[in-house]
């Protein structure tokens, strides 16, 4: 067979640095020097958890776009070819009103990656997505797999990509009206400096300070209950308290006003949740038939009938919240034997941020319908956002509900409010500003409008 | 040498339609002569060319055509428009870069196709195919056609829509769904059996870098407005002012070009925007309600009818009975007679010198005409003013000379039939 | 038919082949496919081409990307790309509904790669359902937009 003869490696690739472009190279070619990783310190890991490196990216402003594919010809002046051939791609929708760059966004997981046969592809140290062009075959497979086919056939069909110049973008310096920028967004997410202080302060204060639990507290004159508790005792006991339903209340308005920010920034068990899946990595699935958002409302339903029948709070006796509550303090020789709860529940973290909450808990349940009806919802901008390019917001949703697939097809995901913990974490992960925190009846996040001419065409000039 | 001989390939693509025969070939020789006197592009080119062929569609290309010089994508079409009068037609966007990246400098198209043809100009040489289900498409369905058929190119577009078969003075849509194009292109390629050009670009450009310091220069000094000022100088033009500037969105600038003078039609709550490139008067002109005006827009660009002509058909009329409006009064129309493209634009007296003079050099000559702080061989020359255009403004000169010589004779034969 | 074959093979200068296999050393197909041999290699099909085997009827000519690697590495000019893209309406004609063509885009019609090629392109990118597949580049970018603006 003749392709035996080609599939065998010749003894040392080293010795054969010259290979012609097209050629099939044995094994990887050297790799450049900014593909070698640095010695990283355990300080520079840290570092980067507390403020994440972000390597700087070419961010289009459509608003500011005239469409004058200035870009285009200085991208082109570098290869001596053509603006048609360039690797920035301006096109008009000229039914939508736009102008749009089409450009290598530079993922941060790339699907020309693994689609590239000849491995020519490669991510470098600083982020840079780059085509070697000695392994290039020019197969156009990196075209068919980008979502917004960036890379481009230049002269002579061969396929050119954005490398950012190295690091210094030359559209970037040449676009008249400052359409382009080259930044590496906003560097420091505060809230998570505003949350873990208080999620720790809430577990204290609920945990470890309160002599009694979460469910339900009176602190001088006022009182605060669990909303579930209050229907379960209420279904058991058959009598409505006055007393009790202003106790629970509050957490219903706090809902409606803030989504389920009780969930995301007050609950101690949730707390400890995000502690054990900062610690657990997540390795497997659950079961196809627990991963379902609704169970946790069967939960509540189930709860609520079983307390109806037994004539006490069913659910009470098992809720992880009040047993981490109860574990401390006077309580807590009773507790002892209900803290097995916990790690079981905790377990569940090896699947999924936050299980226990997005599949089964009945007070979020509860949560949830009032979020339903809640006053704010979060919005991820459709032309700030980067989607597939980024997807920083989706990994790091403890909830799960931005889903990937829908950025991997670079569409804006509609986030649901009942789902969502509020925890604002996709706020401060999105280098572009592009979730935000809007009141339910207000349309997305709007574009942010500036002055259409930029400012080098001095004043006068705009349409408006 | 010459100065900006290197901006040229020194090719020419030759089609006959008739014989359905293609060639690239060098300059002829009296173009070759006429390039030692002076420059030879854009309207100088095709008068020299329009005497070799005779009764020829002349696309050309200036030497600037393609570099970074602000507003460097002219492609200037010259043909024979009735009472024997030369149109020259500038065509802006994208569509001078794309002729010349296809390894020529002009295009000379003469003859008459047997049945409806598409004219494909590539990097590999120019083709003519049969239009197959292209003749009978409105405007969208031909840019859709030839999304499909030409897949992997951008390609800009020279489309007859269904209103150029009507023997009127429809114009030619181009891809962006505008026109500058004042009945005079789309009628000749209607007559030649000519449905669309394409040109798919690909190739490379005889030089690489450009003459972008001009770019800084240009938006401060030379004191343009946006393009509602054109409007001032339109007669009956402040009136359309204050509606236009109530529907036009934001602004977008041709290719090479940092002064946004086109705009969006602003998009509505349910409706679209449209790109409105020569016309923003439209708005202003066809007096519909400025919710209907994207509908109204559209159905000019929709059936190929330049807009600003079109204007008139709309007042009073419904939205859904548009379609039908422009039909009533184009259909059976002769092609309006010109001989010569009108800038309606400054009345200053080396106006019409100075967008001559783009048309030569192959930059937008509504810019050239507008920033009258730049001299016309700055822009050649470049802010350094290279050594080598030291002569640069004799020739250009005389190439202007060359160009007029076929506008006045034209002149003097279409003042003769008017009056009679 | 068999001028149309004949023409396919004149038009890539195929009778020049000299069988050296940079043309296989070049292809990506190698790295594609698992069942990558002879018969889809390049040099295989000009191979079988040549000697009148029947290419037409297996999906040998429909696993191409059309890169033109082997056009360019070929020491003695033979198109080989050409050939395959010259064959590709002969195999479509002869395997008639049975030939691997993924259709065209969902948008504007145009051709999409075949069958295998974006099989291919399916399992390299892990089996993702990726509804943008189906459309063509050109198109791909309007969705984009329109998606985006």
């Amino acid at each position: 067979m003749g392709s035996s003869t080609c599939r065998i490696p010749p003894p040392n690739p080293e010795l054969q640095p010259q290979q012609g472009p097209g050629h099939r190279s044995y094994g990887r070619l050297p790799a450049p020097a900014e593909v070698r990783k640095p010695s990283g310190s355990l300080w520079k890991s840290w570092k980067n958890k507390i403020r994440p490196k972000r390597e700087p990216r070419m961010v289009f402003d459509p608003d500011r776009c005239t469409g004058c594919g200035t870009c285009e010809a200085v991208c082109a002046a570098r290869d001596g070819s053509a603006p048609d051939a360039s690797r920035i791609q301006i096109l008009r929708e000229e039914t939508a009103g736009a102008n749009f760059a089409v450009f290598c966004q530079h993922c941060l997981d790339p699907l020309c990656l693994p689609a590239c046969p000849q491995h020519a592809i490669s991510r470098g140290e600083s982020g840079i997505v780059s085509i070697d062009s000695r392994l290039c075959a020019h197969c156009g497979l990196c075209i068919q797999a980008c979502p917004e086919a960036a890379p481009q056939r230049g002269p002579d069909a061969k396929v050119l990509k954005c490398d950012l110049c190295g690091g210094h973008p030359e559209c970037v310096e040449a676009c008249p009206h400052k359409a382009l920028s080259f930044s590496s967004g906003k560097a420091l997410g505060w809230i998570k400096l505003l949350r873990w202080p208080v999620q720790v302060l809430s577990f204290l204060f609920f945990v470890i300070i309160l002599i009694g639990t979460v469910c339900s507290v009176s602190v001088a004159d006022l009182s605060f209950g669990c909303p579930f508790g209050l229907l379960q005792n209420i279904a058991a006991s058959k009598v409505i308290l006055l007393a009790t339903v202003f106790a629970a209340i509050f957490l219903v308005f706090l809902t409606i006003l803030t989504g389920r920010a009780a969930c995301g920034w007050l609950c101690p068990f949730g707390f400890f949740l995000d502690l054990v899946g900062k610690i657990v990595p997540q390795r497997f699935q659950l079961p196809r038939f627990v991963r379902t958002r609704l169970a946790k409302y069967g939960v509540g339903a189930a709860a609520l009938g079983v307390s109806g029948a037994v004539g006490y709070q069913a659910f009470c006796t098992v809720c992880p919240i009040g047993t981490i509550c109860r574990s401390y303090g006077l309580q807590s020789v009773v507790g002892g034997a209900e803290l097995a709860i916990l790690p079981t529940v905790a377990a569940m973290e090896v699947s999924e941020k936050r299980s226990w909450c997005r599949y089964l808990c009945p007070v979020g349940a509860l949560l949830a319908l009032c979020a339903k009806i809640g006053l704010i919802k979060i919005v991820i901008g459709a032309s700030r956002c980067k989607k597939f390019s980024c997807m920083r917001c989706a990994s790091t949703c403890p909830m799960g509900i931005i889903p990937e697939s829908d950025l991997r097809e670079g569409i804006s995901p509609k986030l649901d409010a009942s789902e969502c913990i509020m925890c604002l974490r996709c706020v401060d992960t999105c280098p572009h500003s592009a979730v935000k925190i809007r009141f339910r009846w207000q349309k997305g996040v709007p574009a942010e409008r500036r002055a259409p001419c930029g400012a080098s065409n001095g004043g006068g000039q705009c349409l408006r | 040498m010459p100065p900006l001989d290197k901006f040229f390939h020194k090719k020419i693509a030759l089609v006959n339609l008739a014989s359905g025969t293609t060639a690239v070939e060098p300059w002829p020789r009296s173009l070759a002569n006429e390039a030692e006197r002076c420059i030879p592009g854009g309207s100088a080119a095709a008068a020299v060319l329009s005497g070799i062929y005779g009764d020829a569609l002349v696309l050309a290309t200036g030497p600037l055509t393609g570099t970074m010089s602000p507003g460097s994508s002219l492609l200037v079409a010259s043909c024979p428009v009735s009472g024997g009068a030369y149109a020259h037609v500038p065509i802006l966007l994208r569509h001078g870069t794309a002729l010349k990246t296809t390894g020529v400098d002009f295009a000379v198209v003469s003859g008459k196709a047997s049945s409806p043809s598409i004219l494909i100009l590539g990097s590999k040489g120019p083709r003519i195919e049969p239009a197959g289900g292209l003749s009978g498409l409105e405007v969208p369905g031909m840019r859709k056609f030839f999304r499909a058929r030409l897949p992997e190119t951008r390609h800009s577009l020279l489309l007859c829509g269904p209103a150029s078969g009507w023997g009127s003075c429809g114009s030619a849509a181009l891809e962006n769904g505008t026109s500058l194009d004042r009945g005079h292109l789309a009628p000749w390629m209607s007559n030649h059996n000519l449905l669309a050009i394409v040109l798919t670009g690909g190739g490379s450009l005889p030089f690489a870098g450009g003459r972008r310091p001009l770019f800084d220069k240009l938006g401060p000094k030379s004191g343009i407005g946006g393009f509602l000022d054109v409007l001032e100088h339109v007669e009956g033009g402040a009136q359309a002012k204050g509606t236009a500037e109530k529907i036009l969105g934001r602004p977008a600038a041709c290719h090479s070009c940092p002064w946004p003078c086109m705009a969006y039609l602003k998009p509505g709550p349910s409706t679209n925007g449209l790109l409105c490139a020569d016309h923003a008067g439209f708005a202003a002109l066809c007096g519909a309600c400025p919710d209907s005006l994207p509908s109204a827009l559209e159905a000019c660009l929709r059936l190929g009818i330049d807009p600003v002509s079109g204007a008139s058909a709309f007042r009073g009329v419904q939205p859904d009975a548009f379609g039908k409006a422009i039909e009533n009064l184009f259909a059976g129309v002769p092609p309006a007679k010109g001989p010569e493209f009108s800038f309606p634009l400054l009345s200053q007296k080396e106006a019409p010198e100075r967008a001559l003079a783009g048309m030569v050099l192959g930059i937008c000559p509504i810019l050239v005409q507008r920033c009258p702080d730049i001299p016309v061989g700055q822009w050649a020359a470049g802010p350094d003013s290279d050594p080598e255009a030291a002569s640069f403004g004799d020739m250009l000169k005389a190439s202007l000379q060359l160009a007029a010589k076929a506008r006045t004779d034209a002149q003097q034969e279409d003042m003769e039939i008017r009056h009679g | 038919m068999q001028d149309e074959f004949e023409r396919a093979l004149s038009d890539a200068a195929a009778r020049f082949c000299v069988e050296c296999g940079k043309c296989t050393a070049a292809c990506p197909m190698a790295e594609m496919y698992s069942d990558f041999s002879w018969d889809l290699s390049p040099r295989g099909i000009v191979q079988q081409a040549l000697r009148g085997r029947d290419i037409l009827t297996g999906k040998a000519v429909w696993c191409c990307t059309q890169c033109e690697a082997c056009t360019r590495t070929c020491p003695a000019g033979v198109d080989c790309c050409g050939l395959v893209a010259g064959l590709r309406p002969l195999a479509r004609t002869a395997q008639g509904a049975e030939a691997p063509v993924s259709g065209a885009c969902a948008d504007c019609g145009a051709p999409l790669p075949p069958k295998p090629v974006l099989d291919y392109l399916r399992s390299a990118l892990h089996g993702a359902e990726l509804r943008y597949l189906s459309l063509c580049p050109a198109c791909r970018r309007q969705a984009y937009i329109r998606n985006n603006s």
